[in-house]
């Protein structure tokens, strides 16, 4: 039987088990995967994906989190950008995001975060410290840019 | 809060390893039964809150004391890694070849003795008071996590928690005997001490050397 | 010549389960030949010149291996000499892609966002509470294999979990890479410098896995991946550019150089799968209910101690009597059965008596694992022989 396993494993049990994790629903931790998009805001040349905010914990949210945004392409965006964000869509900005899209690929961008809401953490002239942010890196063609917060709301 | 379940989960089992056969002899010293036996272990668990929780007084107000400007964080950045290096050699020395430790407390037991307290629940209370009030490496690092957290409410919920994490050993304690793994447990326990030192180790050298970015 | 057959032969009849001819020894072979080639058959017929050539060879080493534990009966040499190609082969074919597609062996912030961090097996323990209590995975990877990550989460589970099924802690000695580095070492001295170990620091493992599993739990973060690999040296890591990412590379740097090069060069046993690597105590639980052991007959036993010498793992407990019994650590390498002048340690199927012919359950095992050998390991050998070979010439 053991034998007959092993010659089966790799032709027919292999995609089997796989389907079967596919199907527990199964997801990467947010704190890497990002989380999932929120909403998408046009801006003619460019677009800014906004993910929903990630507050890693065990059980249920942690108190302290960060949202993920992405800039795409990054082809399209000037050497400096500077963004007013509505974090979570309730008509009033909640920060201002800007930093530096170097040409060069050697020279690290920084990121600027000018909260305009409580729960907003400030960042200034920030290379990435950390996956929970700031963070701001170059991936592909985008710009993936994370800013550390608290509960939305919280103060 | 993570350090203070991590200090409790990691060094509880030591606190199982030296100061379990003790509880067990304790609770088995007369002939009860398994519901009275189980109400002297929660009266013994509750005494050994009442300890933690004065532990967690002294802490505050060490705290408060010490740690409140630059000089009083480096006082504790090298009361962590001198406590990381005691941690080490607690864990290395104590389980390769000493199979009579006992709990630090145990110098104290002549004061639950029966020949002074007669009555088994108040005695099994003054014992879990005992226990807690213990002075060994995994505790003085609880008072130092705890001293830093700088409110009353923080160092109890620092001790609450850690207690709640040497605890956790408590629960199959009663079954651990009977699969007679009981040394092999006890050894494993023994052995968390290592990386704990390593952390505190590391958490002292870090306070001092300072910097925690990503990218530096 | 004659002299040194005459010793081989002798050697042989004394082994449990040894196949008496060449024609029956090749017999055995030639399945694994072909299943061999079914396996790297896209380097054998699809690939380049270098390909085809490493395919080839490597088919040949397979084949050679395996016809040279049928024929003399050994199982622990020529599984060392496979094992240990396994181990300096596996980090040459990963550095050199690492190398090829980012210049360096530094793990890239861009690749964790991109869920392509490559899984690896020694991560699996600590997935298992954060997967039950909230249903995610902690890593930087992905959960199915994709074109820019294969070496996915889901993947790797599948292909551990059969090892398993098939193995037990056999995996330890005929699948993973880290061990083969390992081995190599321990093989490099004839005697060991320093034999007197203390049994009980082969519990340590136990505690590693508590606090990597309590450690990733609470931090959020795969803990023994971050601070106690010390397999990174020979794979990928996060770059040098904090105190933190320091302290984290002089960690795992110190426990390589430590627990996988020097201490097993000095011991002979393979210290860091023994004495530290947390993935160690769940394999020894998988042994439980592996069908095939190792076990010895304590009638035949004649407690000469040589099987506790040679096991590498530390795995041979001292009964009543000073009869020696294989224990639950045990790999499977079959050094003890190798190694024992009465052939009392011996390949068993659970369950039955040991009046049964010996030799049956050992072939059984060794097809079993053979096929899982040839498909993972092979696969990792060819590859990198290919790459070697194609910069070379």
């Amino acid at each position: 039987m053991t034998i007959l396993f092993a010659l089966a494993l790799p032709i027919k049990l292999f995609p089997v088990f796989l389907s079967v994790i596919g199907a527990l629903d199964l997801k990467i931790a947010p704190q890497f995967s990002g989380g999932e998009v929120a909403f998408v805001i046009a801006r003619g040349s460019h677009q800014i994906k906004v993910y929903h905010p990630v507050y890693p914990a065990l059980f249920g949210q942690g108190s302290k989190g960060f949202v993920q945004l992405v800039w795409e392409p990054r082809s399209a965006l000037p050497s400096q950008v500077q963004d007013s964000i509505d974090l979570n869509r309730d008509g009033t900005v909640d920060c201002e995001i800007s930093f530096s899209n170097p040409a060069s690929e050697e020279a690290a961008p920084v990121l600027t975060v000018d909260p305009k809401s409580p729960w907003v953490f400030p960042a200034h002239n920030s290379p990435t410290i950390s996956l929970e942010g700031p963070l701001i890196e170059r991936v592909r063609d985008t710009m993936f840019v994370r800013i550390p917060i608290r509960k939305m709301g919280s103060s | 809060m993570e350090t203070a379940l991590f200090l409790g989960l990691t060094s509880g089992g030591a606190c199982l390893a030296t100061c379990g056969p003790l509880v067990a002899a304790f609770l088995t010293a007369e002939q009860i039964t398994l519901k009275r036996s189980a109400a002297l272990l929660t009266v013994f668990l509750s005494g050994r809150l009442l300890g933690y929780s004065g532990w967690a007084v002294v802490s505050w107000l060490l705290g408060q004391a010490i740690f409140q400007n630059a000089a009083g964080m480096t006082i504790f950045a090298g009361a962590d890694l001198v406590l990381g290096g005691w941690l080490i050699y607690y864990g290395i020395s104590r389980p390769l070849g000493h199979s009579h430790e006992t709990c630090p407390a145990s110098i104290l037991k002549p004061l639950a003795s029966p020949a002074i307290i007669h009555h088994a629940f108040f005695r099994s209370g003054i014992w879990g008071i005992l226990s807690g009030l213990q002075v060994c490496p995994p505790f003085l690092a609880a008072v130092t996590g705890a001293a830093r957290t700088g409110s009353l409410g923080g160092s109890l919920l620092f001790f609450l928690v850690f207690y709640l994490g040497t605890g956790l050993w408590f629960i199959p304690f009663p079954f651990i005997g009977t699969l007679g793994r009981f040394r092999q447990v006890a050894q494993v326990a023994r052995f968390l001490i290592l990386p704990l030192g390593g952390y505190f180790i590391y958490s002292g050298f870090i306070s001092i050397a300072g910097g925690n970015s990503f990218y530096g | 010549m004659a002299e040194m057959l005459a010793t081989t032969n002798n050697r042989i009849q004394s082994l449990p389960g040894a196949p008496k001819n060449w024609w029956v020894s090749l017999l055995w072979t030639l399945p694994m030949v072909i299943w061999s080639m079914m396996v790297l058959s896209g380097g054998l017929f699809r690939g380049s010149l270098v390909e085809r050539v490493a395919a080839i060879a490597t088919v040949a080493f397979l084949a050679g291996v395996f016809l040279w534990m049928m024929r003399s009966g050994e199982t622990y040499r020529p599984r060392s000499i496979f094992f240990v190609a396994l181990g300096f082969l596996f980090p040459v074919g990963f550095i050199w892609e690492l190398i090829a597609q980012r210049g360096t062996m530094s793990i890239s912030l861009e690749q964790m966002l991109l869920g392509n961090t490559p899984f690896c097996h020694l991560a699996l323990p600590m997935m298992a509470l954060p997967a039950l209590l909230s249903k995610t995975i902690i890593f930087p990877g992905s959960i199915l294999p994709k074109p820019d990550n294969p070496h996915a989460f889901g993947a790797m589970l599948a292909l551990w979990v059969g090892a398993t099924l098939i193995l037990g802690r056999g995996w330890c000695s005929w699948g993973c890479f880290f061990g083969g580095i390992e081995e190599g070492f321990a093989s490099l001295r004839r005697k060991p410098l320093w034999a007197k170990i203390d049994r009980r620091w082969t519990l340590f493992p136990w505690a590693v896995l508590t606090v990597v599993v309590v450690g990733t739990a609470i931090s959020l973060a795969p803990f023994y991946c971050e601070w106690l690999c010390p397999f990174k040296t020979v794979t990928e890591f996060p770059a040098v550019t904090s105190l933190r990412t320091a302290v984290q590379f002089g960690i795992f740097t110190t426990l390589f150089a430590g627990i996988v090069v020097v201490l097993p060069l000095l011991t002979k046993k393979r210290t860091q799968c023994s004495f530290f690597c947390p993935l160690g105590p769940v394999q020894a639980l998988a042994n439980k209910i592996n069908i095939f052991e190792l076990k010895t007959d304590p009638d035949r036993c004649v407690s000469c101690g040589l099987c506790e010498k040679a096991c590498p793992f530390m795995a041979i407990d001292r009964k009543e009597g000073g009869v020696r019994q294989v224990n639950m650590y045990c790999s499977r390498c079959a050094a003890c059965a190798d190694v024992c002048p009465k052939g009392a340690v011996r390949f068993r199927i659970k369950g039955t008596p040991f009046t049964v012919n010996s030799s049956v359950p050992r072939m059984m095992f060794l097809s079993a694992t053979w096929i899982f050998a040839t498909m993972f390991g092979g696969s990792i050998i060819a590859n990198s022989l290919a790459k070697i070979l194609g910069h070379l010439f």
